[in-house]
Parts: C-alpha cells; sequence; structure tokens
C-alpha cells in the first residue's frame, strides 16, 4: 500500500511539473541569428575593405494566456571582424517591433551594455546590448520584432543590403 | 507504472525544450548595388592611375626628410604636396578626385575629400613604417590569397568583377593589388593593432553604440591627427 501511494505521489509529482512548465505564464527566449557572409567593399585607394560580422537578437517574454505574448525585454549582439587600411566600414544596428503590414509600431533606442563571450581569434570586437521596454500584443496579430545590421564604407559606391533576423510573437 | 512515469518525463522534457524556442538563421542573403559606378572607375585606374603607390616608395623617409629633399620633391611637377617625411603625387589626389565625381560630388567638394584621403593614407603609412610595421613580398601574396577567396565568395562576386572589369585580365589586376598593398598592408596591420590597443585602453568603449564603431570613430580622429602632424604644405 505504501508502496502505492509513492508512485501515486511520484506521478503526481510529474503532472506538476509538465503542468507548471507548460502552463501560460512562464518566462521563455525566442532567438535568431544572422550572418554577414563577409562584406568586401572596393575602395577609392584601389584596394578593399572588408567586414564579417554576426549578430544576435532575442526576445524575452511570458504568456500570460494564450492569446497574448507579454515581451519583457530584449538583447542584441554583433561581433566582427574588420580588414581595412584608410576607408573602415561602419556599422549601423536597428531593433524595432513590426505589425502584419510591414510598418514599424516601435523602434528601440535605450539600451544597456551587457557581458557577452565571443571567439577573440575569429572577431576583433563584440558588443551586447539590452533593453527593458515592456511590450504586449495580440498573438494572432502577426506582430514581428527584427534586428537589422547594415554596413557601409564612405569611400566606396557599393552598398549592401542589411543582414536582418526575426522573431515572430506567437 | 513505470513506463507511465518514463512517458511523463520525455513529455516534460518535451515542454521544456519547446518553451526555449531557438530560431533558426533568418538572415537575409546580402545583396550589392553600385558595381556599375566600381566598374567605371576600374577603366580609370587601369587606365591612368598604375603607378600611384610608387610615390609612398619613392619620397618616404621615416627619420623626416632633409630641407633639400623638401625643396626637390617641391620643384617637380608631379608632387601635389609635401609633409615632414613623405610627398603625395599629383596624380593621386586626381585619381581620388575622379572617383568622387563618379561617386556624384561636385568638383570642388570632390578635390576636398580627394585631398583629405590622400594625406590620411600617406600620413597612416609613415607612422605604420615608423612603428615597424613592415612587409615582405611574402606576406603580400598571402594576404592577396586571403583577399581573393573572400571576393570569390557569391556575395562579393560581382563587386569584384566590376573592379577587375578595367584590366586587361585577372593578372594585370592583381598585379596592381600587389602595388597597393606594399602600402595598405602596413597601415592594415598598425590599424589592427591600434584597434586592440583601443579596446584595451579604453574597457568603456561600446557604451552608447557597439565597441566597433566606437573604434571606427576613434580611427576618423586618429588619421585626422596623423594627416597634421605630418604639416603638409
Amino acid at each position: 500500500m505504501k508502496f502505492k501511494i509513492k508512485k501515486l505521489l511520484c506521478v503526481c509529482s510529474c503532472i506538476m511539473l509538465v503542468f507548471c512548465i507548460s502552463a501560460p505564464g512562464y518566462a521563455a527566449t525566442k532567438t535568431a541569428t544572422g550572418t554577414s557572409k563577409k562584406m568586401a567593399f572596393p575602395v577609392n585607394n584601389g584596394g578593399w575593405s572588408y567586414i564579417n560580422f554576426v549578430q544576435t537578437y532575442n526576445e524575452n517574454y511570458t504568456k500570460p494566456n494564450s492569446s497574448v505574448m507579454k515581451l519583457s525585454s530584449r538583447e542584441r549582439i554583433v561581433v566582427a571582424k574588420v580588414a581595412a587600411a584608410t576607408q573602415s566600414p561602419k556599422l549601423d544596428v536597428v531593433v524595432a517591433h513590426f505589425n502584419s503590414g510591414g510598418s514599424a509600431v516601435k523602434y528601440f533606442t535605450s539600451w544597456s551594455k551587457i557581458s557577452i563571450v565571443y571567439d577573440g581569434s575569429t572577431y576583433n570586437s563584440g558588443s551586447g546590448y539590452k533593453n527593458t521596454e515592456q511590450r504586449t500584443y495580440n498573438i494572432s496579430s502577426g506582430y514581428y520584432g527584427q534586428m537589422a545590421t547594415s554596413a557601409s564604407c564612405s569611400g566606396s559606391t557599393v552598398t549592401y543590403q542589411p543582414v536582418v533576423s526575426k522573431i515572430y510573437f506567437k | 507504472m513505470k513506463k507511465q512515469i518514463s512517458a511523463i518525463v520525455i513529455a516534460g522534457a518535451a515542454c521544456i525544450l519547446g518553451g526555449l524556442s531557438v530560431y533558426s538563421n533568418q538572415a537575409a542573403d546580402a545583396a550589392l548595388s553600385g558595381v556599375g559606378k566600381t566598374a567605371e572607375y576600374s577603366d580609370l585606374l587601369a587606365e591612368s592611375y598604375t603607378d600611384v603607390n610608387d610615390f609612398y616608395h619613392e619620397t618616404l623617409e621615416p627619420d623626416g626628410l632633409s630641407d633639400d629633399q623638401v625643396s626637390a620633391l617641391e620643384n617637380l611637377d608631379t608632387i601635389y604636396e609635401v609633409g615632414d617625411n613623405i610627398a603625395i603625387s599629383t596624380q593621386e589626389v586626381e585619381q581620388y578626385t575622379e572617383f568622387y565625381i563618379n561617386s556624384g560630388m561636385t568638383q570642388e567638394d570632390a578635390e576636398a575629400e580627394a585631398r583629405k584621403d590622400a594625406e590620411e593614407r600617406a600620413a597612416l603609412y609613415v607612422e605604420a613604417i615608423r612603428n615597424g610595421y613592415t612587409v615582405t613580398d611574402e606576406e603580400i601574396y598571402e594576404w592577396l590569397d586571403e583577399l581573393k577567396s573572400v571576393l570569390e565568395e557569391d556575395n562579393n562576386m560581382d563587386a569584384y568583377q566590376a573592379a577587375m572589369s578595367g584590366f586587361d585580365s585577372e593578372e594585370a589586376y592583381w598585379d596592381y593589388e600587389y602595388q597597393i598593398y606594399t602600402v595598405d598592408l602596413p597601415i592594415q596591420k598598425y590599424a589592427q593593432a591600434k584597434e586592440q590597443e583601443f579596446y584595451q585602453e579604453n574597457p568603456d568603449a561600446g557604451e552608447s553604440d557597439i565597441a566597433y564603431n566606437s573604434w571606427y570613430d576613434a580611427y576618423q580622429e586618429l588619421k585626422a591627427e596623423l594627416a597634421a602632424k605630418q604639416n603638409f604644405r
């Protein structure tokens, strides 16, 4: 009898554990990454400047019920390697939320620096930032978040499309 | 019962993994524009400006040009201006001016930008050599191999083809690149060393913008300072 009670308690504990984990309201993270594939810029002295970077975009969220997603904070990380002489490329990072029609509903401009770890033998520099503005969206509305990083080089006529990482809020 | 417990534990693990949604790479492939202007500029480079880098080696004096050397250089029609350690050719300034005009600038603005670029490149080269960042032929060829492999990636192929289009052959183009990197590779090595030094000396770099952009801004200042230090006249 004692043994059966123990088994029953064990099963109940497991059910509770699964319920707690899958129940609405628990915190989780969605991540999107993107790689630049080395953007090479022909520069005015006849040489080249190139940049290679990887970006990571996280959105931290909870789902208080089945129709709503509460976004509590987000992180953006860029690690880069540059090979350039006189004309260096520059990076521009934009993080924003968009509605299903592709119009921006919120640009995030207030960021605090966070510590990151990156491979110093592959990349020269790396930076991570966190924004803690809260946003709430209806899951069925098709909203999404996007991190876009563009590289430009003032001594070059060549321009590249930005690297874009998207997270859908559903 | 054991099987039931195992099933529940597996289901629980699946929920945990499901909760930590990891989205795969959704980056758009980088596409480029501006290759038409690069091709036009390549024609100009191949036609008129393949000897520009010779002046760097011919006029550099790491310990400083003597008064006699300065006077002699100032009397040459091929010299645009002379600094404390190096001279800038008229041809180089014309080359950069053509670049900026080709990019849509007015003649006056193009000349001002061209002069700035030529002075900064010359000043950086002086500083690189003075700090021991010389290069061997082997290092240049090694770098050109690395550069070629980057340019042959799908992403860069159009820009590479455009940059090469004005030259008679691929070999002629890489011979030209060799000449450029006799000057640019020492500068590149110097810039990389200064970049690492910058991050070490400025642990707070990147407080408001990414650390690399802080270095970018610092490098613009460094170039201007070095050019001013050359006292070009």
